[in-house]
């Protein structure tokens, strides 16, 4: 982890960077500072620090996950909050498909491809809620944010739908909304959360693939796994402090 | 009349501070009251997001100290005794029952809870198939005594499973019954948690 | 052929839409035009190239039209139009899109201040010659200074001399942040180059050059004035000169990835044997580059003259101005074709009527035209025209 030092010279270095862009403008001036809602006054570290785990090794891809998040989120049709991929490795390259996100689970694959499988499993997927999320850098007006908590969220008041955030993310999870006509993506059910029950994937999964809980909490499932050090993220070359931790997860697996 | 070589220039000026001091003052009135200028997010957005409804309740909202397990509703406290015993116990009612705001509005019920009986329910989570982790039970017309009975993959399967408790056979269904035990410990699986 | 051993085309489900489309395709292209087309006329102002006295005033008119009409595909684009001030009101500094709005507007600013100055005298006579509204209208455009006298006129053209240098540093800002919105998204490997910048603005300035050449000779064309060949020649030498960097940075960036042979080729590769092989490898880098480069180069070393000249320079210039068109085409919408997946291409729907379809852009791309056209109409442009010697 990163010395006290180099991390007070990488917030000096922020603040150098962001105060040459903030001169080139010609008039940016600070706008009162509003106090924060929850846990964000000052130096205090907030309550809560949010983590996802997701089990590859126990999904079974039915699909519930999908259907319970288009269901609790009203997510319009071909546009997906979360989705599961099945991948199947075999000698001569890899078979990855997601019907219609595998909102209706999985027909088997052919018998020829099933026959040449070294490999095959199901990756279920969601917004990472990356403590360096590129979608959050890239919004022109603010719209996107990373709550005290750990949530990366859409200001859809705020939002002007010019898809910058979806063309950053590096993981394709962002969308535009055909309906409301912005930036969306999963909330970890931030609504759902904040009033005591687990996202809806979580909620629904029948194989406990998927995790939700507080880092900070140390008898939480998902402070368990990251204490345990097996996990990956999606790309870790992307840098982006994912949040969301893979159990299980295979070299093949972008 | 002598005129300066540069009044042009100053009346220009004066058109541009206006133009700039107009921008800032506008910009000043149309940035919205709640903004955080630290982290750069508007703060309202945050409680609008929580007002989302919610449509799926968890099984805290079925049993616990919800509706299903009041003694009016007895039987389907017997069926939450027997999903809490079986190797159900894990699954969301709403997984096959739908989603709670289909079925309870307001604290009232304004539909019945659905009941598929159908295979392709069962199938979704339990048809074969090659990318599932080997030791998740999938149907197969060779073992679990299915070779036995020539159960094929039309077969019904509520015919002999019940699906609150699959390993318990249909024929032994009555016996259980008389054993009615509350035990719903499949509400949450992680600690819950308040913004 | 699929990239990364990959047996079956897959994009991740969200990417089956390509979220920008030709709207982000023609704005880029027409905030080049206006970059362009201004270092024209500071090629005079600045660096006192005679040659280009006559089509200065032209080059900052031509500008100015891009100008009012590249804000336009943003518009069309947005999901949210009416909240674009936003972009204004909370710009959120660690991202290269807030910065258009002040970049562009200050821009915008400054090429309207240069053409007050460059038009004053213009004004002024107008003022005092007509009558009625229209007269309010020349007076108000004059801030109610009616006398040009030969001081003031000194202070304008150091005042004019001065706006036309600043304008080249920052014409290189507004379009090389163009390139930074692209050149700095990691996720996609199109993109995510540093030399992205530098090729956006060269080929901005290279569509400049080539489309002034077009709408200059359309105008002697239709008005039945003599061309002026020097100017063309001229500017056909500045438009090669720009060429060869722009065309030697954009076949770098290929050459470099294919090298390097990097995790980026994996995906790169692919691509362009497949859904970019016509538009870009066939299109853009074989007929509209080599072409024009050897027709420019003609140009250049063996001087041709009169009819020759003419047709050479507008064929060169026409395919100049549809390459950077295509070069806009394919980063903009070759970049998202790539899943992030690694594993497939999505595929661009082509649209007709949509919001983002073939017509609006047509007519967006044909309204600075028209805007010239009526500009024209009320102030002289090209220097040869009775007023304009000073």
């Amino acid at each position: 982890m990163t010395s006290p030092s180099s991390n007070a010279r990488r917030v000096f270095l922020q603040k150098l960077l962001a105060g040459s862009a903030a001169a080139g403008l010609f008039m940016v001036y600070r706008h009162p500072v509003v106090a924060a809602l929850t846990g964000d006054d000052g130096d205090k570290a907030p309550d809560h620090d949010f983590a996802f785990v997701v089990d590859i090794n126990r999904c079974i891809g039915c699909g519930q996950c999908v259907r319970a998040c288009n269901v609790e989120n009203n997510v319009p049709e071909g546009q997906f909050r979360t989705w599961i991929e099945r991948y199947v490795v075999t000698p001569s390259g890899v078979h990855i498909d997601s019907p219609q996100g595998g909102m209706n689970g999985f027909d088997e694959v052919d018998e020829s491809l099933a026959e040449e499988a070294l490999n095959t499993f199901f990756v279920p997927k969601l917004c990472n809620h990356c403590a360096e999320a590129p979608c959050i850098q890239v919004c022109p007006v603010g719209a996107t944010y990373r709550s005290p908590e750990g949530f990366v969220l859409v200001d859809s008041e705020h939002c002007i739908g010019c898809s910058y955030c979806v063309q950053a993310c590096p993981y394709g999870v962002r969308f535009i909304n055909h309906e409301k006509r912005i930036a969306d993506k999963c909330t970890w059910c931030y609504h759902r959360v904040s009033k005591g029950k687990l996202p809806a994937c979580v909620t629904v999964c029948p194989t406990q693939a998927r995790l939700f809980g507080d880092l900070n909490d140390p008898n939480s499932a998902v402070a368990k796994v990251r204490q345990a050090d097996n996990w990956d993220v999606l790309k870790p070359e992307a840098h982006t402090e994912s949040m969301c931790l893979y159990l299980g997860l295979q070299r093949v697996v972008v | 009349m002598n005129i300066s070589p540069r009044s042009h220039i100053y009346r220009l000026i004066v058109l541009l501070v206006i133009v700039v001091v107009g921008f800032v003052a506008v910009r000043g009135l149309a940035i919205p009251s709640s903004w955080d200028s630290e982290n750069f997010y508007r703060l309202d957005s945050l409680e609008e997001l929580k007002l989302q409804p919610m449509h799926l309740g968890g099984n805290e909202s079925c049993g616990g100290a919800s509706c299903h397990d009041q003694e009016r509703v007895a039987k389907h406290k017997t069926q939450l005794a027997t999903v809490g015993r079986g190797s159900h116990k894990g699954l969301a009612c709403e997984n096959c029952h739908g989603p709670l705001s289909a079925h309870v509005s307001d604290d009232k019920k304004v539909a019945s809870a659905v009941i598929d009986r159908e295979n392709k329910l069962c199938l979704n989570c339990h048809a074969q198939l090659v990318s599932r982790p080997k030791d998740f039970p999938q149907f197969d017309t060779e073992a679990n005594g299915h070779w036995y009975f020539d159960v094929e993959i039309t077969k019904p399967c509520l015919d002999c499973h019940s699906p609150h408790n699959p390993r318990q056979m249909a024929a032994k269904k009555d016996k259980s019954k008389k054993q009615p035990k509350a035990t719903s410990e499949q509400t949450s699986t992680n600690g819950e948690v308040q913004l | 052929m699929l990239p990364n051993e990959s047996l079956l085309n897959y994009y991740f489900p969200n990417e089956a839409e390509v979220h920008w489309s030709l709207m982000i395709v023609i704005y880029p292209y027409i905030t080049g035009l206006v970059a362009g087309a201004f270092v024209v006329s500071s090629l005079y102002h600045v660096f006192q190239i005679k040659a280009f006295e006559n089509i200065s005033r032209f080059a900052l008119v031509a500008a100015f039209c891009f100008g009012l009409f590249a804000a336009v595909p943003l518009l069309m684009h947005l999901g949210q139009p009416f909240r674009a001030f936003n972009i204004f009101f909370t710009p959120h500094t660690t991202s290269a899109m807030s910065v258009f709005g002040f970049v562009y507007s200050s821009y915008m600013i400054l090429l309207m201040v240069e053409l007050w100055l460059v038009y004053r005298e213009h004004f002024i006579q107008k003022a005092k010659e007509t009558k009625g509204m229209a007269g309010w209208v020349w007076k108000s455009l004059t801030l109610g200074v009616t006398e040009y006298t030969p001081e003031a006129a000194r202070v304008d053209h150091k005042l004019t001399t001065f706006l036309a240098a600043l304008g080249i540093p920052w014409a290189c800002f507004l379009h090389g942040y163009v390139g930074f919105i692209f050149g700095s998204v990691k996720a996609n490997a199109w993109w995510a180059t540093p030399l992205q910048p530098i090729i956006f603005l060269m080929s901005a300035i290279v569509s400049g050059i080539a489309m002034l050449m077009l709408m200059y000779a359309f105008i002697r064309w239709r008005t039945k004035k003599p061309y002026d060949f020097p100017m063309i020649q001229k500017l056909m030498v500045f438009l090669w000169g720009f060429f060869i960097i722009d065309f030697f940075l954009e076949a770098l960036e290929i050459i470099y990835v294919a090298y390097e042979h990097g995790h980026h080729w994996s995906v790169i590769g692919p691509l362009l044997s497949g859904p970019l092989y016509g538009t870009f490898l066939i299109v853009q880098l074989l007929v509209l580059s080599v072409i024009p480069f050897l027709i420019l180069g003609y140009i250049t070393i063996f001087k041709p003259w009169g009819r020759l000249l003419l047709y050479l320079a507008n064929l060169a210039s026409l395919m100049l101005v549809l390459q950077v068109l295509f070069m806009r085409f394919n980063v903009v919408v070759g970049g998202q074709l790539i899943s992030k997946s690694d594993r497939g291409f999505t595929e661009f729907h082509w649209e007709f009527f949509a919001r983002e379809g073939v017509l609006p852009a047509i007519i967006i791309l044909s309204a600075p035209f028209v805007a010239f056209y009526v500009i024209s109409r009320f102030v002289p442009i090209l220097g040869d025209a009775p007023e304009a010697k000073q």
